[in-house]
C-alpha cells in the first residue's frame, strides 16, 4: 500500500466533507439543492466544468494513449477542446435563458412537456448511467491497484463517498468538490508538465528525442498512427468530440448555476482554457511517458507495454520522478477526479428523476418543495447504489467502451433533439422523441457492431461496422429521422419562452 | 463593434460564423490526419524533432482558446452598453 497516496486521498475526503457539512447549510431549497441557488460565479464554474470534463478516463487514458502511439494521445487530447467553443457559442445564452434546473426544461419551453420529459430523462439517465459506470469501474482498477483496496469495497468506498456529497450538498457542494479537484488537477499537471521538463534542461527536442529512441516505432509516434484510420473515423470521431460534451447532462446543467448568461459565457470560456492548457501540459507529460518509462524494466513488461496497462503511464511518471511521495499526491489526484465527476453525475441523475419525472407525473397537490427534495436525496442514493451494483458488474469490461458508449448516446440521442429545439421551429414533440430513440438506437447498435465489441469482446474477427465511434451513421440519423417526422406530422405550435430560442 | 454584436441578428451571425470556424479547423486537423499523414510526421524545421502535426495542434488550440475569449469578451461587452 502506498502510504503517500493513502493520506492525500484521506485529506482530499476530510476537505470535502467539510465542504459538504458547510454546503448543507446552504442547501434548503430547489433553487440551492439543484443548481446552487444561481450563485455560481462565471470563473467557479468554468473550473467546475472543466474539472467534469477532466474526469480519470482523460487524465490516465491521454497519458496512455502518447505513450502507446505518441501523437494519437494529442490528437484525443485536442479534441476535447472543440465541444467547448461550440458550448459557448451556440448553447450557454440559449441554456441559460430557457432552463431552470435541468436539461429538460429547455426542451419542454417549446414541447409537449410529459412526452418530452419521460424521453429527455430516459435518455438523460442512460448516459449519466454509462458514464458513471466508466468512471467506477475505473476508479476500481486504480485504488485496488495503489491501495491494494478490493475492488468492491473500493467501488462501495467511492459510492458512498459520492452519495454523501450529492444527498447532503445537492449542487454547492457538487460544485466546490468539482473546483477543488479542477485546481488540483491542474496544479498537479502543472508541476509534473515543469518536472518533466526539467529533467531535459527545458529543452522539448531532448523529451522527444529520447522517446523517439525508446519507443518500438521510433520517429512514428512524433506523427498519427492508428487512432483514425480513414475520413469516415476522423469525421466519426470528429463528431463524438464536437457534439459529445453538448449532450451531456451534467456538464450542460452546470450552466443553470450561474446568475446570469454574462456568467454563462464566461464559464465556457473559463473551461475552455482550462481544458486548452491541459491539453498543452499534457504533451510533455505525454512524451515524457515514453522518454522516462519507455526503457526502463521497473516499468515494462514488452515493447509499448506497461506492467498494468499503458492507463499507468501517468502515474508510473508521477513516481520516476519523485518517488512515492509523488505518486500518492498523483494518485489522490486521480482519485479526486474520479469522486467529483461521479459525484456531478449523480446530482444530474437525481434532478432528472426528481424534477423531469416525479414533479411531471405527480399532481401539484400531492407535493410541496420539501417532497421533491426527499425524492431527489432518495433517487440520488439508489443511483449511487445502481452504479456501485453495475460497475462492480462490468468490472471487466473495457473502460474506454462504456465511456465511448455514453459520448455517443449523447452525440446522437439527446444533441440532435437539443439542437432542434433551440434552433429549427418545426420541430414537432413526436419529431424529438423519434429521432432521439433512433439515434439512441442506432448508437447502441453501432457500438454492438464495430471494432470495440463485436471484435474486442465477441471475439469476431473483422467487424461488421468499421468505425469505433457510430456517430458519423447515429447522429444524421437522429436528425433525418426528427425532421421527417416533424414535416409529416406538425403539431399546433406552443408559446415559446423566448424568441431568443429560435434565433 | 461591441454595440453591434448586441444586436440579436449579428450576434446570431457571430455565433454561427465562430462554430463554422471552430468545426472547420478541427475538421481540417483530424481530414490531414486522414488523407496525409505523413504530412504530419514531418519536422517543422531542420534540427527539430517538433513534428508539424504537435505544432499545428498547439497552434489551433490556442486560436481557438483565444477566439473563445474574445467572443466572451465582445459578447458580455455589448450587453453591458
Amino acid at each position: 500500500m502506498n502510504l503517500a497516496a493513502l493520506l492525500s486521498f484521506l485529506l482530499f475526503v476530510a476537505v470535502t466533507l467539510v465542504i459538504t457539512a458547510w454546503a448543507a447549510r446552504r442547501t434548503g431549497t430547489r433553487g440551492e439543492y439543484y443548481v446552487a441557488g444561481n450563485a455560481i460565479t462565471g470563473f467557479q464554474n468554468g473550473l467546475a466544468l472543466a474539472g467534469d470534463y477532466i474526469s480519470a478516463a482523460v487524465l490516465l487514458g491521454v497519458a496512455g494513449l502518447y505513450f502507446s502511439s505518441g501523437l494519437d494521445g494529442f490528437v484525443y487530447n485536442f479534441g476535447g477542446i472543440i465541444g467547448w467553443p461550440i458550448l459557448l457559442f451556440l448553447f450557454s445564452e440559449r441554456l441559460r435563458r430557457l432552463g431552470r434546473y435541468t436539461l429538460t426544461d429547455v426542451m419542454s419551453t417549446r414541447l409537449r412537456n410529459r412526452p418530452v420529459r419521460v424521453y429527455a430523462a430516459s435518455a438523460n439517465l442512460f448516459v449519466l448511467l454509462f458514464y458513471m459506470i466508466a468512471q467506477m469501474v475505473g476508479a476500481g482498477l486504480l485504488m485496488n491497484i495503489l491501495l491494494g483496496i478490493s475492488f468492491t469495497a473500493s467501488t462501495t468506498i467511492i459510492g458512498s463517498l459520492m452519495a454523501v456529497y450529492v444527498v447532503f450538498g445537492g449542487m454547492v457542494a457538487t460544485t466546490w468538490v468539482q473546483i477543488v479537484k479542477a485546481t488540483l488537477l491542474v496544479l498537479a499537471g502543472a508541476t509534473m508538465s515543469v518536472w518533466i521538463l526539467a529533467e531535459f534542461s527545458f529543452d522539448l527536442d531532448a523529451i522527444l528525442s529520447q522517446a523517439v529512441a525508446n519507443h518500438p516505432t521510433g520517429d512514428r509516434i512524433l506523427g498519427p498512427s492508428n487512432l483514425i484510420t480513414g475520413p469516415g473515423a476522423a469525421i466519426s470521431l470528429g463528431l463524438t468530440l464536437i457534439c459529445g460534451p453538448a449532450g451531456l447532462p451534467h456538464i450542460l446543467m452546470r450552466f443553470f448555476t450561474v446568475p446570469d448568461v454574462r456568467h454563462a459565457r464566461n464559464s465556457a470560456w473559463i473551461a475552455t482554457a482550462v481544458i486548452g492548457a491541459f491539453c498543452l501540459m499534457m504533451i510533455p507529460i505525454g512524451y515524457g511517458t515514453v522518454a522516462v518509462l519507455g526503457n526502463n524494466p521497473q516499468f515494462i513488461e514488452g515493447p509499448a507495454q506497461l506492467i498494468g496497462g499503458n492507463n499507468m503511464a501517468a502515474l508510473y511518471l508521477a513516481q520516476a520522478l519523485g518517488g512515492n511521495v509523488f505518486l500518492g499526491i498523483i494518485s489522490a489526484v486521480a482519485f479526486a477526479t474520479i469522486l467529483a465527476v461521479v459525484s456531478g453525475l449523480t446530482i444530474a441523475a437525481a434532478a432528472t428523476v426528481s424534477h423531469d419525472l416525479y414533479a411531471t407525473f405527480v399532481p401539484e397537490a400531492s407535493r410541496t418543495e420539501k417532497t421533491e427534495l426527499r425524492v431527489s436525496r432518495i433517487a440520488a442514493l439508489v443511483f449511487a447504489a445502481t452504479g456501485i451494483g453495475l460497475s462492480i458488474l462490468f468490472q471487466n469490461e473495457n473502460i474506454n467502451i462504456l465511456a465511448a458508449t455514453a459520448f455517443a448516446i449523447a452525440a446522437s440521442a439527446t444533441f440532435p433533439s437539443l439542437m432542434l429545439a433551440l434552433f429549427w421551429k418545426p420541430l414537432t414533440t413526436a419529431g424529438a422523441i423519434s429521432g432521439g430513440v433512433a439515434g439512441l438506437l442506432t448508437a447502441v447498435l453501432g457500438i454492438i457492431l464495430g471494432p470495440a465489441v463485436w471484435v474486442g469482446v465477441l471475439g469476431h474477427a473483422d467487424p461488421v461496422f468499421p468505425y469505433q465511434y457510430p456517430t458519423i451513421v447515429s447522429m444524421p440519423i437522429a436528425f433525418a429521422v426528427s425532421v421527417a417526422v416533424s414535416l409529416l406530422k406538425p403539431e399546433p405550435a406552443l408559446q415559446p419562452t423566448s424568441a431568443r430560442s429560435f434565433s | 463593434m461591441s454595440r453591434k454584436a448586441g444586436n440579436p441578428k449579428t450576434a446570431n451571425i457571430i455565433d454561427w460564423a465562430c462554430t463554422v470556424l471552430t468545426v472547420a479547423s478541427f475538421l481540417a486537423y483530424i481530414l490531414v490526419i486522414a488523407f496525409w499523414p505523413d504530412l504530419f510526421r514531418q519536422p517543422i524545421a531542420q534540427g527539430t524533432l517538433v513534428s508539424i502535426g504537435i505544432a499545428s495542434g498547439v497552434l489551433l488550440s490556442v486560436f481557438l482558446v483565444a477566439l473563445a475569449g474574445l467572443y466572451a469578451w465582445l459578447r458580455n461587452r455589448s450587453e453591458r452598453e
